[in-house]
């Protein structure tokens, strides 16, 4: 019932044109679709022509995230579905800040390509980029810049704005994903790309044309993987304004002396948790845990998704399949296609 | 109802602040519990990742091609923008400076030619200065300078001699001056380059004869010369007789608006496929042929000259000014520079050098090719010389630029062996199979012409087939040479070798396969 809904409701929001989204959204739809706080509903007034993007933008991160994952216990499944706008993790896992950050950057991603489409009416060509009457200008930007270059500004702005408004909270984990946060949007600004060519006579550079473009959203979410394998636990402490993370230290049992702790801070685009990751084998609702219990895994090979370490020990069921199926299919004069029936049969693991 | 959440200040640590407070304490009231991660938290994550992909084939091929449109389409519309936002202004500084001239020679009977090179100078002062900006200050001193060097031209024909090594000396001088500020000097080089062809054409012309045989021009008249609007920021070289026959615009205007929209429309296609479409085709082969990734970034690099050229062109036609040798004059198009089409299928090397850069061609063959070739008993080694000679020049034209020299020196190796090759050839087998074109049927020397045989004889489709092959062999020379000047020259100090990479990656493929050309050349004759 709760998804039929859902789904209703994507299904409306995508099928409206830009116009009547401009008109009935604001009054009708920012009020009604599921996971919006209330700051994200007044965004969702302010601009309902963003709001398609950052559904586009949801949806990049939600299939990033599954791709990524997949394969491993935990594989992103079950956070993105449950709401439209909202992922939610219970625990403040290592996947938490992932789930995040790319969550993030999507909605950077995408909304700084729907300017560069045209497609948000409010938000047009990088100004900053405009080409001068007067080629003078000042020595330290020698080359005039026209055209429409990818305005990210805009993107991080917006995507700031509406992914930290549904932090309400003033506690660790909302440090912890305003930090994610910001590290998945950053990102996607700092793979901006600037192209340049050079024109002139014989080679030489008396003309120059630059365009900045946007990398697969690929690249962004393998670089968070990265970032994913390197993040850092941290730990609240309470500073003069309130509260701040702090990098968490190993103790040394061995040190007699109690030194006086050096506090290190976690660096921007770092990842970061406050919680050791449950091992997902079981189903735990209070640890957003699916468990692997009939995952689909390989038998020989390794790595995360072979039988031994997807199944957490318990073992795997065999299936034996046989399946027919169509094959060598002929036109024939006239009017019919014929095929062959070929059988196949293979096995399939799935966990116990 | 606003939202809340944290101000910037405190989403993140400030790095100046210190922490004053000896007791730390450890938030143990929060409902988050931390500590380290579990052993078997280690090992899973630790483990091997090594996946194998399976990329469905179809998938991939629609993920790039869908990855080649959205490149396109963020570069071409920036690349189209800018590039109107250069040529407009030229345009209508030509056309101002046409009209500008035509009003003044039309209303007084000419009684001085002087403000006729101020209007030439003042359009070309504007062009230069919303090209280059405040690095016109440095184009004038340059000038002033070669202002200079011209009183050489009172020693004869040795002074102008005297101006051409200094002018080209100066050249190197000029780069290691402004060394400091090297970025500089790529937006300039091409065009002191042009400046520095007019002033050896003006020495040379002035003293034919072996004496100063007319007064150096005046002040304005230089100016007006070296800086016409027509010529300055984008070249081509004229000939000061030429600029001085032009003065007077004679075309009428709808036959230069005629040819300035086609112009206009191949220097768009032009820089369309420089900026966007070879780099994305290139990429796009990135994997499977090393050979289309140099073609196709060879490509980008004459698509570039292309679209300079076209834009000279079209300030030619929009200031009615011809080029020297007026037999390569298109209707359609105006004064050619340079033609594309017999550059993307060459019948040899040497014709796509000739029609690389025309105005060009005909400054070399004009000021250092005819003066070195003797005219009587002229032998191979002596030709052969003042072939390198040329090349050498043209490469010392260029500045201090060490893949210009690469490559059109191994061009010069190129080219005349294979014209040696094909002429060798052309006599034993009496066949046209020479590096320039034949002439028609009754002039023909061959007995084995296309143009003397029928279709249906097996020896036209012998000559055929021969030319073919060698077309194909220009057009990887072609892919082979281009693909070193991709790319800023800044770059050769910093990576000492990485304009060399593709010629690594072929195996300086096409630098034995002219050595090849030469020992078969010798093996014949």
């Amino acid at each position: 019932m709760w998804k039929i809904h859902n789904k209703l409701l994507i299904y409306i929001l995508w099928i409206m044109e830009i116009r009547l989204v401009s008109s009935f959204t604001s009054v009708m739809l920012c009020g009604r679709i599921p996971g919006l706080t209330p700051g994200q509903r007044n965004m969702c007034r302010e601009m309902p022509d963003a709001l398609i993007a950052l559904g586009e933008g949801h949806q990049l991160g939600a299939q990033e995230c599954q791709h990524q994952f997949r394969g491993h216990r935990w594989n992103c499944s079950e956070v993105w579905q449950r709401n439209v706008f909202a992922h939610v993790i219970p625990t403040a896992s290592r996947e938490a800040a992932y789930t995040y950050a790319i969550a993030s950057a999507g909605a950077a991603y995408a909304v700084t390509a729907a300017c560069a489409r045209g497609n948000i009416s409010t938000c047009g060509c990088d100004v900053r980029h405009k080409a001068t009457p007067t080629g003078g200008g000042t020595p330290d930007e020698p080359w005039k810049w026209g055209g429409c270059s990818a305005d990210v500004d805009f993107g991080m702005r917006y995507a700031r704005r509406f992914m930290d408004a549904r932090e309400l909270e003033r506690d660790s984990r909302t440090l912890m994903n305003l930090h994610n946060n910001r590290a998945g949007r950053t990102l996607v600004k700092k793979m901006l790309r600037t192209d340049c060519k050079c024109h002139g006579v014989s080679g030489s550079c008396v003309m120059k044309t630059c365009w900045k473009s946007l990398p697969p959203f690929r690249l962004v979410g393998d670089r968070l993987m990265l970032k994913y394998q390197k993040a850092k636990t941290v730990q609240a402490v309470k500073g003069k304004r309130g509260l701040r993370l702090v990098l968490s230290r190993k103790k040394h049992a061995g040190t007699a002396r109690a030194q006086k702790p050096v506090l290190d801070w976690p660096k921007r685009m770092e990842l970061i948790y406050l919680e050791a990751s449950p091992n997902y084998c079981e189903r735990s609702l209070q640890t957003g845990s699916q468990g692997t219990s009939g995952r689909t895994c390989q038998r020989t090979g390794h790595g995360p998704q072979s039988c031994d370490l997807l199944c957490c020990g318990r073992g795997h069921n065999t299936q034996h399949i046989r399946r027919t199926t169509q094959c060598r299919c002929q036109f024939r004069w006239c009017c019919e296609v014929k095929c062959d029936e070929c059988d196949e049969s293979y096995e399939e693991f799935t966990c116990k | 109802m606003d939202y809340q959440y944290f101000e910037e200040e405190s989403d993140y640590i400030d790095l100046d602040e210190e922490e004053e407070d000896d007791d730390v304490v450890t938030a143990g009231s929060l409902d988050h519990r931390f500590g380290q991660p579990n052993g078997e938290e280690d090992y899973y994550f630790g483990g091997d990742d090594v996946e194998e992909e399976l990329v469905v084939d179809g998938h991939g091929v629609l993920e790039l091609a869908g990855r080649l449109l959205e490149s396109l389409q963020s570069c071409v519309q920036p690349s189209v923008l800018q590039v109107m936002q250069y040529v407009a202004p030229m345009l209508l500084l030509c056309l101002l400076c046409r009209l500008l001239c035509l009003l003044y020679s039309q209303r007084r009977r000419l009684t001085s030619l002087a403000p006729l090179h101020l209007f030439h100078f003042a359009c070309g002062l504007i062009i230069l200065q919303i090209t280059v900006g405040y690095r016109l200050l440095l184009l004038l001193l340059l000038a002033a300078v070669g202002y200079l060097l011209l009183q050489l031209l009172r020693l004869g024909r040795r002074g102008a001699q005297v101006l051409a090594v200094l002018t080209v000396g100066s050249q190197f001088l000029y780069e290691l001056l402004i060394w400091r500020r090297r970025s500089d000097w790529p937006q300039l080089r091409g065009i002191q380059m042009v400046v520095n062809m007019k002033l050896i054409s003006l020495g040379f012309d002035l003293t034919a004869s072996g004496q100063l045989q007319a007064r150096i021009p005046g002040p304005f008249a230089y100016l007006g010369y070296i800086y016409s609007p027509a010529t300055c920021a984008l070249g081509p070289w004229v000939s000061f007789g030429c600029y001085m026959d032009c003065l007077v615009p004679r075309n009428s205007w709808l036959v230069s608006l005629r040819r300035l929209l086609p112009n206009v429309v191949i220097c768009v296609l032009a820089v369309t496929v420089s900026n966007c479409v070879a780099p994305a085709l290139s990429d796009f082969f990135g994997d499977s042929s090393h050979f289309l990734v140099m073609y196709w970034d060879a490509l980008s690099v004459r698509s570039s000259h292309y679209f300079v050229g076209m834009m000279a062109q079209a300030l030619l036609v929009a200031s009615d000014q011809r080029l020297d040798g007026a037999t390569k004059e298109s209707d359609m198009l105006g004064p050619l520079i340079s033609q594309p089409w017999r550059i993307e299928w060459p019948r040899s090397i040497s014709s796509l050098v000739r029609s690389w850069n025309i105005p060009m061609h005909e400054w070399l063959k004009r000021y250092i090719y005819a003066p070195c070739k003797p005219t009587a008993s002229t032998s191979r080694g002596r030709i052969l010389v003042v072939v390198l000679s040329t090349y050498l020049v043209s490469s010392l034209l260029h500045g201090m630029d060490l893949r210009i020299y690469l490559v059109l020196i191994s061009l010069a190796f190129l080219a005349e062996g294979e014209s040696l090759l094909r002429r060798q050839l052309a006599s034993l087998l009496n066949a046209c199979i020479t590096a320039n074109l034949c002439p028609g049927k009754e002039r023909c020397r061959y007995s084995h012409c296309p143009s003397k045989r029928r279709l249906n004889s097996l020896s036209y489709w012998l000559a055929r087939l021969t030319n073919l092959a060698f077309t194909a062999l220009a057009i990887f020379h072609l892919a082979y040479l281009g693909v070193v000047l991709l790319g800023d020259d800044l770059e050769v100090g910093e990576d000492g070798d990485s304009f060399l990479w593709h010629w690594q990656q072929a195996g300086y493929l096409s630098h034995y396969i002219g050595l090849g050309t030469f020992v078969l050349y010798l093996f014949i004759s």
